[in-house]
């Protein structure tokens, strides 16, 4: 089913030393060991998350039939417009066919299961038999530059993912999930419909870490979203292995949304997976969304960490409160 | 788990020292008490099994009120 995959990240880089000059009560030293970051890359103020996508998807398709490209899903919290649909500007920016379809969805940490699982999906049901599956985001256009508790963990970049009508490197035993009495934990207020851009002064606020926010701008509640993962998490994982009828033992590779890697490894110790079979892959780039599970397994597969024949469990979960996970069978490289 | 222990846990997760973490100590005279310090605090709680509702740790003013918040699991 995964094909291929590939991964763009923008030129510009925000180091810890930069971020520690803004903020001298966090030294870069503290900011690595608390967020397992040493750097992130941020796009320029000319770059989108869509520029991403493309440039992750031009590396994927290099040699490809792009003909062949029948769906094209993108799944990004910050899409060019408001409308039209950023996937029906890659369609043509990427030359795909007219015949291609093409939609967005909007997810964040969980956004690369769900594309998984739809474009297997769209893919089972005999729509396409090829499927370019585009995860990309650039919440740090939405962050205020006094918000250290964001600023100091989200990156920006892009990644591109074959699927195909294949029994190789095979997804199933899906468990998707939704709590959106949690909408508000990760959360850009003013924007879209409801409260449109001037409808409301746009007051900073400083909470009691001294993070400064305003309306317009990507608000988390780092404490309560970390509190909905170690309940969602340890479940999801039950769930999956469950519905496999696998057990931990039998996983060779676990590969969680990166979301910061004191948060990673307080889980991976609390479910007992022994170290080298858990990716860790955000020192160079942070918590990029929906993006951090393809980089890591791009990443597992460079390193030798992901080796065929394998069985892989993926788990993304955050913002909606939104979360899924599946198992990956890699069997081929 | 013992409450010297907890305090002393607690003092190594904020960078503090025990003479800082104590009970009755205002939170918010903790230089570690930030949103780094309270995932900090959430680990520590989860790993005695005490996981908070929803918006009780943001209203943890003192040292006291942590301990109170981890309830039977703290050795007084």
């Amino acid at each position: 089913m995964i094909a291929r995959i590939a991964t763009h990240f923008p030129a510009q880089v925000l180091d810890n030393d930069a971020l520690a000059r803004l903020y001298p009560e966090w030294p870069a030293d503290k900011i690595f060991e608390k967020t397992g970051i040493r750097a992130r890359h941020v796009v320029g103020p000319e770059e989108t998350a869509s520029d991403l996508a493309y440039h992750a998807a031009e590396k994927l398709l290099a040699g490809e039939d792009r003909a062949s490209v029948g769906f094209l899903l993108l799944c990004t919290q910050t899409p060019d417009y408001l409308l039209p649909t950023s996937a029906c500007l890659l369609q043509d920016r990427l030359k795909l066919s007219t015949r291609t379809g093409a939609l967005d969805f909007n997810l964040g940490c969980s956004g690369f299961i769900y594309g998984l699982a739809l474009g297997q999906s769209l893919i089972q049901s005999g729509l396409s038999d090829n499927l370019l599956l585009l995860t990309a985001d650039s919440y740090t256009k939405f962050i205020h530059p006094m918000d250290k508790s964001a600023r100091t963990i989200f990156g920006d970049a892009g990644a591109a993912t074959l699927l195909k009508a294949s029994s190789k490197n095979r997804l199933h035993s899906f468990v998707l999930g939704t709590d959106g009495s949690g909408y508000d934990r990760i959360m850009i207020k003013v924007g879209g419909a409801r409260f449109r851009p001037g409808s409301e002064p746009e007051t900073e606020t400083t909470d009691a870490s001294g993070n400064v926010r305003s309306p317009s701008c990507l608000a988390m509640d780092g404490p309560e979203v970390f509190n909905f993962t170690l309940q969602c998490v340890p479940a999801l994982v039950a769930d999956v292995l469950a519905k496999a009828s696998l057990t931990l033992d039998q996983i060779d590779l676990v590969v969680f949304h990166q979301a910061n890697a004191f948060m990673l490894e307080h889980l991976r110790r609390k479910l007992r997976i022994p170290k080298e079979k858990f990716v860790l892959c955000l020192e160079n780039c942070g918590n990029t969304v929906s993006v951090t599970i393809p980089i890591a397994l791009e990443s597992a597969l460079r390193l030798g960490q992901l080796k065929a024949p394998a069985k892989v469990l993926l788990a993304g979960f955050g913002v909606g409160l939104s979360w899924g996970g599946c198992i990956l069978e890699w069997n081929e490289q | 788990m013992k409450l010297d222990q907890f305090l002393q846990n607690l003092a190594d997760l904020l960078g503090a020292s025990t003479a800082e973490v104590r009970l009755g100590a205002p939170l918010e005279s903790l230089a570690g008490w930030d949103s780094m310090g309270q995932l900090s605090t959430l680990s520590l709680l989860d790993e005695i099994g005490v996981r908070p509702p929803k918006g009780s740790l943001q209203q943890c003013k003192s040292v006291s009120d942590l301990v109170a918040l981890a309830g039977a699991k703290i050795e007084q």
